[in-house]
């Protein structure tokens, strides 16, 4: 790792506070609407189907005032996993079950045989990815921690009727995603203090054993340092009086507005109309 | 269900922890062949031996979320396919804590009843699979019964020895980390069965991908959560420096 | 013409470049450091101090500008790198983190096996390295590491850099964090390495008590920038531009000014309790 950033991963599929509609969107709504959407997708068989709903996530995404290009730049580092889908696919298709079914044999490179049937299923499932991708992207683009660890929050407090502790897991959550840049900050420089001493975490060891123990200088202190702060923190928290979920109330109340209701009503007609083309 | 302020900073430091191996590659031990292996389930074992099962629960529901937004964000592998399905991402994630701390809790009490109701289950329950799994590959069921007559020799062992921890932490590594590749594998094998997912994997090719995969993996888990959680606890192992 | 132990030509640098979090941190920094001496880094926090140091001994790659280590360009693809951190030991802030091994003794050996040192010579290391911090090897060797107290600790990480026998000390905010006794012992520690190794010590700090007393020279940092440069005495007369750059004096200092303020003839260059303590003494013997 020449340059030791390693924030630069967690930044991945990071917010970006455009101030669109979609922004705006009560993080309840942004939650249902994805889990909806995505099972649709899922469920689309058909190749209009997986076709529109890639249309729409990139009309989201314009919506939502996301560059496409950055979008897209996800789908293109993606692009040796698709080939590897594509990969198996072909390898793993049933063809003669399909020749019997009409399809016909359109290509063939070693192992690898292209059908119209075995392509018309590539073409589905990796449109169908592509579509995936970008609607999990744009969820991470437009919603907060804040807002998601809120939305979970309300999303689960129903539960909280079978004994379901909905507040304390979304807290749980919070500190999870606020925790990660700290961990990232510290490990860079726990990384930069062992390699000042020499450490090579393992770069040229051939045994995987050698090379686990010489990751021991990041691994150890890695659980040890966070520990502490664990520690400190529940210090921090007894301090001040921190009893748990019952009766707590929040500074910003979610509340659902029209826009939110539009959102909801057109993805849930959309959805339904994904799963149509199914039978068409 | 109650849970402490313990319990949920515990949960959320170790979550954090899970979610950064992963997100960073750190979790990722590269093996033989561009093949890695994977620490990002210790977290959940480390969590579940300090603070209970249900922390390690919540852990392991989190590291599974992770892993199945990861898997859309950034897919980089064929199994990323697979784990963009909830019932092989994090279903199976939510057992390693349970499985983790029970084996380190009885372990840890090291008493004789407690030592016998293992064993003869143990016993068992290989007995039964043994049966099943020699059918598929005998090197296979030898191994896995090499494995718990092993366990339960150095259980015996140790009760008379009262140095449980570190054993009880070796079995809570090994089983964690088995409950994670044996369902994980499973789930996508019984949903290739039932052609949930496609393309469909058979079950030759998850046995060997758990096989080459697993036994690294439980080794060194076994490695860091005894050397994490021994340190934090303080715990004399005698010896002394290799000066 | 001697080369200096380290020099500093231009040096800028840029944090997470090409991403929409792109931070400069360094904007062309001259800077020289010669045998033996002490050099002080100050700076307020942000102002690039860290990065400064992470450059010295090629843990940062050069961006723009030359680091030239005892006349090797660090920028120089046939420069050992490996060698440059063996020759310029860093040690970071609270570096007492950085223990990883389970018995104190391992960790400080950590350094000088990586350097691929058989095991005798490790273990006199070792024991020398924890000596200069005032830990007894045959009673701290065997211990184990999360037992040992703040302070121990971090002489026990300053041990396992000292342990590399490196011919630089740079250190980044080494007393932070410690008590008064503590920050009296390892300030020591370093004085008499310094004294009997001969080694140069770059210090990057901004408690001003700790470079008033050990910096023969100081850099003042700002956003990234060298702004002043001197002596300690020379820099903290200068008290109201440091103030304006956001930066303190020692107290000694501060206090001394305030009873000239007032009109007491007394001198205003003093940098330590030692010496204020005098000059207020000297006031009742006028």
């Amino acid at each position: 790792m020449p340059e030791f950033e390693l924030l630069r991963n967690i930044t991945i599929g990071q917010y970006l506070p455009t101030g669109s509609v979609v922004h705006q969107l009560d993080p309840r709504v942004k939650l249902i609407v994805g889990a909806v959407l995505m099972a649709a997708v899922m469920a689309t068989s058909s190749l209009t189907g997986v076709a529109l709903a890639f249309i729409a996530m990139l009309a989201a995404l314009c919506l939502a005032r996301i560059p496409l290009r950055h979008a897209l730049r996800g789908l293109r580092s993606a692009w040796a996993f698709f080939l590897m889908v594509a990969v198996l696919q072909l390898l793993l298709f049933p063809h003669h079950r399909a020749v019997a079914q009409g399809s016909a044999a359109l290509c063939q490179w070693g192992p690898l045989l292209v059908s119209t049937a075995s392509l018309r299923l590539l073409i589905l499932l990796l449109t169908r990815l592509a579509s995936l991708i970008l609607l999990v992207s744009l969820l991470t683009f437009c919603t907060t921690i804040t807002e998601l660890a809120h939305g979970t929050e309300h999303l689960l407090s129903p539960l909280q009727r079978v004994g379901l502790p909905a507040h304390e897991l979304a807290l749980v959550l919070t500190l999870a995603l606020r925790f990660l840049p700290l961990l990232a900050r510290e490990m860079e420089r726990i990384m930069k203090a062992q390699a000042a001493r020499g450490a090579d975490f393992g770069a040229h060891s051939w045994n995987f054993l050698q090379r686990t123990r010489r990751m021991f200088p990041l691994l150890i202190p890695l659980f040890l340092i966070s520990l502490r702060r664990a520690e400190e923190l529940i210090e921090a928290m007894e301090a001040r009086c921190y009893m748990g979920g019952r009766g707590r109330t929040h500074l910003i109340q979610l509340r659902a507005q029209r826009a939110d209701f539009v959102a909801l009503g057109s993805v849930v007609i959309f959805a339904a109309f994904l799963l149509a083309t199914n039978f068409w | 269900m109650k849970l402490s302020v313990r319990q949920i900073v515990v949960a959320g430091v170790m979550s954090a922890i899970a979610i950064f191996l992963g997100a960073t590659r750190l979790g990722f031990i590269p093996f033989v062949l561009g093949v890695a292996i994977t620490i990002m389930h210790v977290p959940v074992i480390i969590g579940a031996v300090l603070e209970g099962p249900l922390v390690g629960t919540i852990i392991g529901a989190l590291f599974g979320i992770f892993s199945l937004v990861w898997a859309f964000v950034v897919p980089t592998g064929p199994g990323d396919l697979y784990f963009q399905n909830p019932l092989i991402s994090i279903l199976p994630r939510l057992f390693i804590g349970l499985t983790a701390w029970a084996s380190y809790a009885a372990f840890r009490r090291a008493s004789v009843p407690w030592g016998l109701i293992l064993a003869g289950t143990m016993l068992g329950l290989t007995g039964a699979f043994g049966y099943q799994i020699a059918q598929a590959s005998v090197p296979l069921a030898l191994l896995v019964g090499g494995i718990v007559l092993g366990l339960i020799a150095a259980f015996i062992h140790q009760t008379f020895q009262r140095e449980t921890e570190v054993l009880a932490l070796t079995v809570a590594a090994i089983v964690g980390t088995l409950t994670n590749t044996v369902l994980v594998l499973s789930a996508i094998g019984l949903l290739s069965q039932l052609r949930l997912v496609q393309p469909p994997v058979p079950w030759g090719v998850l046995l060997g991908v758990g096989m080459a995969n697993g036994i690294p993996e439980i080794v060194v888990a076994v490695l860091i959560t005894t050397s994490v959680v021994l340190a934090w606890k303080r715990v004399e192992t005698g010896g002394g420096s290799q000066l | 013409m001697i080369v200096p132990l380290i020099q500093v030509k231009d040096l800028h640098h840029t944090y997470l470049r090409g991403t929409p979090m792109e931070t400069v941190s360094l904007r062309g920094v001259d800077l020289v450091i010669e045998r033996g001496e002490i050099v002080g880094l100050i700076g307020p926090t942000g102002s690039g101090k860290s990065t400064l140091l992470q450059h010295l001994n090629g843990l940062l790659r050069r961006q723009q500008g030359e680091v030239w280590v005892e006349g090797q360009s660090l920028g120089d693809p046939r420069t050992d790198l490996r060698r440059v951190r063996q020759r310029v030991g860093l040690l970071f802030q609270n570096p007492e983190d950085q223990l990883f091994e389970r018995y104190a003794g391992d960790d400080v050996a950590f350094g000088p096996r990586n350097l691929g040192l058989d095991r005798n010579e490790v273990r006199d290391r070792v024991r020398r390295a924890m000596e200069a911090v005032g830990l007894d090897s045959i009673a701290f060797k065997d211990r184990l590491t999360v037992t040992l107290s703040h302070g121990e600790r971090r002489r026990l990480a300053l041990a396992g850099v000292l342990a590399l026998e490196p011919d630089v000390l740079a250190l980044d905010e080494p007393t932070a964090g410690l008590d008064p006794q503590g920050r009296e012992e390892l300030l020591d520690y370093l004085m008499r390495w310094r004294t009997e190794r001969g080694g140069a010590i770059v210090l990057a700090s901004h408690t001003m008590e700790d470079l008033a007393r050990l910096a023969d020279r100081a850099y003042v940092l700002v956003a990234g920038r060298i702004v002043l440069e001197g002596t300690p005495r020379q820099l903290f007369s200068q008290g109201e531009e440091l103030a304006r750059l956001g930066l303190g004096v020692p107290v000694a200092t501060a206090v001394m000014w305030e009873l000239r303020e007032r009109g007491l003839p007394v001198r205003a260059d003093c940098l330590t309790l030692e010496e204020a303590t005098a000059g207020i003494r000297a006031l009742f013997h006028a």
